[in-house]
């Protein structure tokens, strides 16, 4: 079995054990790995540390918990393992920069949550590894084209209505819109659809990446990965700029503006 | 790969340390990584200063020890020093530490490539099954780097020797 496999089994071991105060040698145990080489493979395959994911996935079951249930901090600290609320709330703050109470009061969307790392997730960082953007300037750019409003985003519709520019390059910008998603498509060119403006400023441009899946992949990477490292804060953290070349051997971007 | 037992003097490193869990900022055999940042630290310290670091033993060797203590297997964090080996600690700069590998008998891996990134547990427990009369002491151990290791860009064409310490009851053997 590859090492790829064999540390996915770590991952699924955290998520059947997640209430569990479980340690990094157990995990070790469950990969078939010497504790020491578990550790370096873990870091460099998920790049996060085995200690900071499985704080991060307790956090992200925690904090939906707390957004819809009307179990107290205590409750939600103590069902995922933590010894006190003192401890789950400097982990919770440690992820979301403000504390549970705050948090639950303030009517925040939830956002910077880590969901379970995924084999396919993890064969993208295999291959890509660290990712550095290109930083680019947008100036007063306007882009037409037309808004789909699904109940999720699938990339059969993109691919379906990407179709219709024929430009070189069709711009997509993401929205969460009550429980929809909302998905603009345009391109620079003057049509009769309607326009999006895009925010002057300095944006982060990612990528090329080949595919859909792995543009997912990207963006995922983006939010759970580079900003938290970078210190660099999104503009508009549930905006999501994509900048998608109609040529595939070009392959796909994303433009993340930035507060520098 | 190759291995022997050998018997080490007491050595004398100063250098940098860091504790913690060196891959929470970077993957592993990552320049970017806390291991990776440390050496970048303490090669700019010795390419401005290293004449204030006296009584070296050697220019061209260099170490990294790993010192695990009981956090380890709860956390995975554990403390990691990089540094150069000298004869004598006084007079050394503050803006170093120091620490002291104790003379005894070491199992040495030589580890050339991707043996250098492969799971080296897996050679200690083959050596183990045909020696067991030995046993290692997995608290510590400490790796030397010479001309002989050429970076991490260029790994196959590198080699490390690793030093795992030897329990106390198995010095006699060798």
């Amino acid at each position: 079995m590859d090492n790829l496999l064999l540390l996915y089994q770590s991952i699924e071991y955290i998520e059947s054990h997640l209430k569990e105060d479980i340690t990094v040698k157990e995990l070790s145990e469950v990969s078939r790995f010497s504790l020491y080489h578990f550790i370096r493979l873990f870091g460099s395959k998920t790049l996060f540390s085995p200690k900071d994911y499985m704080n991060r996935r307790k956090i992200c079951e925690a904090t939906k918990l707390l957004m819809t249930s009307e179990m107290s901090v205590l409750s939600i600290a103590l069902e995922y393992g933590f010894n006190s609320p003192e401890t789950f709330s400097r982990a919770f703050k440690r992820v979301h920069d403000i504390s549970p109470m705050a948090y639950k009061t303030s009517n925040q969307s939830i956002v910077n949550l880590t969901e379970p790392l995924t084999l396919e997730y993890l064969s993208f960082i295999d291959r890509y590894g660290i990712i550095e953007p290109q930083p680019v300037t947008i100036n007063d750019l306007n882009i037409y084209g037309f808004s789909i409003l699904e109940d999720t985003f699938s990339h059969e519709s993109m691919t379906r209505y990407t179709k219709h520019f024929n430009n070189d390059y069709v711009y997509m910008i993401q929205s969460p819109f009550k429980d929809q998603v909302l998905t603009c498509y345009g391109t620079e060119a003057m049509n009769d659809y309607f326009e999006i403006h895009m925010p002057d400023g300095k944006y982060a441009q990612f990528g090329p990446v080949s595919n859909y899946e792995a543009l997912d992949h990207l963006s995922r990477y983006i939010k759970e990965v580079w900003l938290p490292r970078s210190g660099l804060k999104a503009v508009e953290t549930e905006k999501q700029y994509f900048f998608i070349s109609n040529e595939p051997q070009l392959g796909y971007f994303i433009l993340l503006p930035l507060t520098f | 790969m190759e291995w022997r037992f050998e018997d080490v003097d007491e050595k004398l490193i100063i250098g940098m340390n860091y504790y913690g869990d060196p891959f929470s900022v970077g993957g592993a055999w990552s320049v970017d990584n806390a291991i990776g940042k440390l050496w970048q630290r303490f090669s700019a310290y010795l390419s401005k200063h290293s004449d204030q670091i006296l009584h070296r033993v050697s220019l061209d060797e260099s170490y990294e020890c790993h010192v695990m203590d009981e956090r380890f297997e709860d956390t995975g964090e554990y403390g990691i020093m990089v540094g150069v080996e000298v004869s004598r600690l006084n007079q050394q700069p503050v803006h170093l530490v120091s620490k002291v590998i104790p003379e005894k008998k070491y199992l040495v891996l030589i580890l050339r490539g991707q043996e250098i990134v492969s799971d080296q547990q897996v050679f200690i427990d083959k050596i183990l099954k045909e020696n067991p009369e030995v046993s290692v002491d997995t608290r510590f151990f400490f790796e030397k780097y010479d001309k002989r290791f050429k970076g991490m860009h260029r790994i196959d064409e590198s080699l490390v020797e690793i030093f795992i310490p030897l329990n106390d009851t198995d010095s006699h053997h060798g």
